[in-house]
């Protein structure tokens, strides 16, 4: 059996690499496990899927990220001048960075 | 008639300049020939024309053009760089510092200008046959003389070893993309509605010209080989830096408005990445590691990052294709200009540099090479995506694999180059960028290991969203497909997996001598003093 596979740049140990595939498999195939016995065989809770028909609710991460897209940055995006205010900013934190004397010189 | 005579010994990069921008005037021409026709008859204007023979002519100027750029590629060698001098006497290889005012265009071109060439040729080729066989939005006389005039405009800059040259092919490559967005303006309510996209792009061109006076003023010359030998950071200098660098910034992080047509896009995307080359241009060939800039590796690094967690915002739970793709784009965008900040940081001293600098610069020319490839293949497929059905868009279905099998696959192949997943080619650039940013702070290295592993949960969350799952009941009624972007991504994905399959190849070949030509000032100034190519 080829246990290493040549490309050139690389050199690939390939029954290292099926090791940490195997054990990436292995740990995902625990949580999901665990977590399917804590739900009661569902990898998303009931309360998560309350309400909701076909689509699964966002979790954490997502909420947080739509609310810090919705509210805060796509009301920015929005303005027609945005650009110019990109443009503006971007050579503000040039100036800063090439006429400041404080930190690194 | 000067002109006339210089022809018969036009260099080829020349040659390869020129095709583009002749076939860009050529329907253009036509097009205002038609419209003050009309204009004259006081009739509606019907700009028709043979689609066949616009067809054609389209595919063999882009043909014509691969081939040039792939000869003037193969002709450059390992590194070095060749001028090109029109003066009174003719097209010669010298330029001579006595006689500037006889000197009517100067073309310098190194393995870098030339790499990217090419490879925007073959993106570009890949775009128009896209653009042919759209049926939605079929291809028109505008519609080819703006793909042609970006393209001229590119391959310009692509071309320039001079900052007023820079700064017309930036505008010819804006007016290319303008056109693109919204074809040509007739009515007064469309620019009133564009004054703001207008006033923006005009700002970014006025303050890049700013910036090459400012030089000029100072040092009587706007050759960046030149320049680069006499600059010194003065007021006036760091006032030319920012007026130089922040515009084309600007131009690569936001380099397309919402388009749902996927050649339209492609053609965005090769600005974006011609605007960071000008970028690479002027903070590695004429700054370098001067004094006194020691700030801009870390204001660079803190912009990476910013774009970094505003793409992975953008991405989560992001369901139109489109946007989607844009944000994955802002995500290698992100990566690149960490590993900007990282190997300017890399070039102030020898051992910085042995240690880290010169692997951030590879991962850094690696990236930017794989953007273009990865952007178009993102770009075609979300554009699939965005068909109508009879209930919506296409990506509204689930089990989408069925339908459209080779987007699916192209898809997965992107995401996994852009989070750098082994073995893909994107890898091999995110492997160095993790080893020199630990150098930097190894909390940098963690932060992107985790962004990186964010994306590509999110990417395959929304791969599996729209391409597995139950089919709805209408499902077999759905008659879209990707036949008109399997050729494209079919050549794109060769691409992909050839350089993941041979990642020596890919970095020897297009990485090194591109890092090595940006890097080596030498053989700039080498090459105007003694005239002609130098190593």
């Amino acid at each position: 059996m080829i246990s290493t596979l040549e490309t050139g740049y690389f050199i690939w140990n390939l029954s290292a690499w099926l090791k940490i595939f195997l054990l990436s498999a292995g740990v995902f195939c625990l949580l999901t496990f665990i977590i399917k016995k804590n739900t009661g065989g569902s990898l998303v809770s009931k309360k998560m899927m309350r309400g909701c028909e076909r689509d699964i609710d966002e979790g954490f991460f997502g909420q947080t990220a739509s609310s810090l897209r919705s509210r805060i940055m796509q009301p920015w995006f929005d303005f027609p001048f945005s650009h110019i205010l990109c443009i503006v900013l971007l050579f503000l934190f040039f100036a800063v960075a090439l006429f400041s004397k404080s930190g690194v010189e | 008639m000067f002109l006339f005579r210089s022809l018969p010994v036009i260099p080829l990069p020349v040659l390869s300049l020129l095709l583009p921008l002749a076939a860009a005037f050529l329907p253009l021409g036509f097009y205002i020939y038609k419209r003050i026709k009309c204009w004259h008859k006081y009739e509606e204007c019907v700009c028709e024309i043979n689609l066949r023979f616009l067809k054609i002519f389209f595919l063999a100027v882009l043909t014509a053009n691969l081939f040039l750029t792939w000869s003037v590629w193969t002709s450059m060698g390992k590194g070095g760089t060749e001028l090109f001098v029109l003066s009174s006497g003719g097209w010669s290889q010298t330029l001579s510092p006595d006689s500037p005012i006889l000197i009517k265009a100067v073309l310098q071109v190194d393995v870098f200008g030339a790499m990217s060439a090419f490879l925007m040729g073959c993106i570009a080729f890949i775009a128009g046959l896209a653009a042919m066989a759209d049926k939605n939005d079929t291809i028109s006389l505008s519609k080819v003389s703006f793909f042609l005039t970006t393209l001229a405009g590119i391959q310009g800059i692509f071309y320039s070893g001079d900052l007023f040259s820079l700064f017309i092919f930036i505008l010819i490559s804006q007016i290319g993309a303008s056109g693109l967005f919204h074809g040509i303006l007739t009515k007064k309510e469309e620019v009133k509605e564009l004054l703001w996209y207008y006033l923006s792009r005009s700002t970014a061109l006025f303050m890049f010209l700013a910036g090459v006076m400012l030089l000029y003023y100072s040092y009587k010359t706007a050759n960046i080989a030149v320049l680069s030998t006499m600059i010194k950071l003065g007021t006036n200098e760091k006032f030319a830096y920012a007026f130089l660098v922040v515009p084309l910034f600007f131009m690569f992080v936001k380099s397309s408005s919402y388009v749902t047509d996927g050649s339209r896009r492609v053609f965005f995307a090769i600005r974006a990445q011609a605007a960071l080359f000008v970028v690479f241009r002027i903070v590695f060939s004429l700054y370098g590691p001067i004094q006194g800039l020691g700030k801009i590796p870390n204001l660079f690094i803190m912009l990476g990052l910013i774009l970094l967690v505003v793409s992975l915002i953008l991405t989560a739970n992001e369901k139109d294709p489109v946007k989607f793709a844009e944000a994955a784009e802002l995500f290698m965008k992100g990566f690149l200009v960490i590993s900007m900040g990282i190997s300017i940081s890399g070039t102030y001293a020898a051992q910085a540099a042995a240690e880290y600098g010169f692997g951030a610069i590879e991962s850094m020319v690696a990236l930017w090479i794989l953007f273009l490839p990865v952007s178009a293949t993102l770009s075609f497929v979300c554009c699939t995506l965005k068909q109508k059905t009879a209930d919506g868009e296409l990506w509204q279905q689930q089990g989408l694999f069925r339908k459209i099998p080779i987007s699916g696959v192209a898809f997965f192949f992107a995401v996994c180059v852009i989070a750098g997943l082994p073995p893909f080619v994107g890898f091999p650039s995110k492997q160095f960028l993790y080893r020199s940013s630990s150098y930097i702070t190894p909390l940098l290295t963690i932060f992107l290991l985790i962004a990186s592993m964010l994306m590509l949960l999110i990417s395959i969350r929304y791969i599996s969203k729209v391409m597995f799952g139950k089919p709805s009941d209408n499902f077999e009624n759905i008659r879209n497909n990707d036949v008109q972007v399997i050729v494209p991504l079919i050549i794109l994905f060769a691409f992909l997996f050839y350089s993941t399959a041979t990642p020596s190849l890919f970095i020897n070949s297009m990485v090194s001598p591109s890092v090595y030509s940006l890097l080596n000032k030498g053989h700039l100034v080498n090459a105007i003093h003694q005239g002609g190519a130098s190593e």
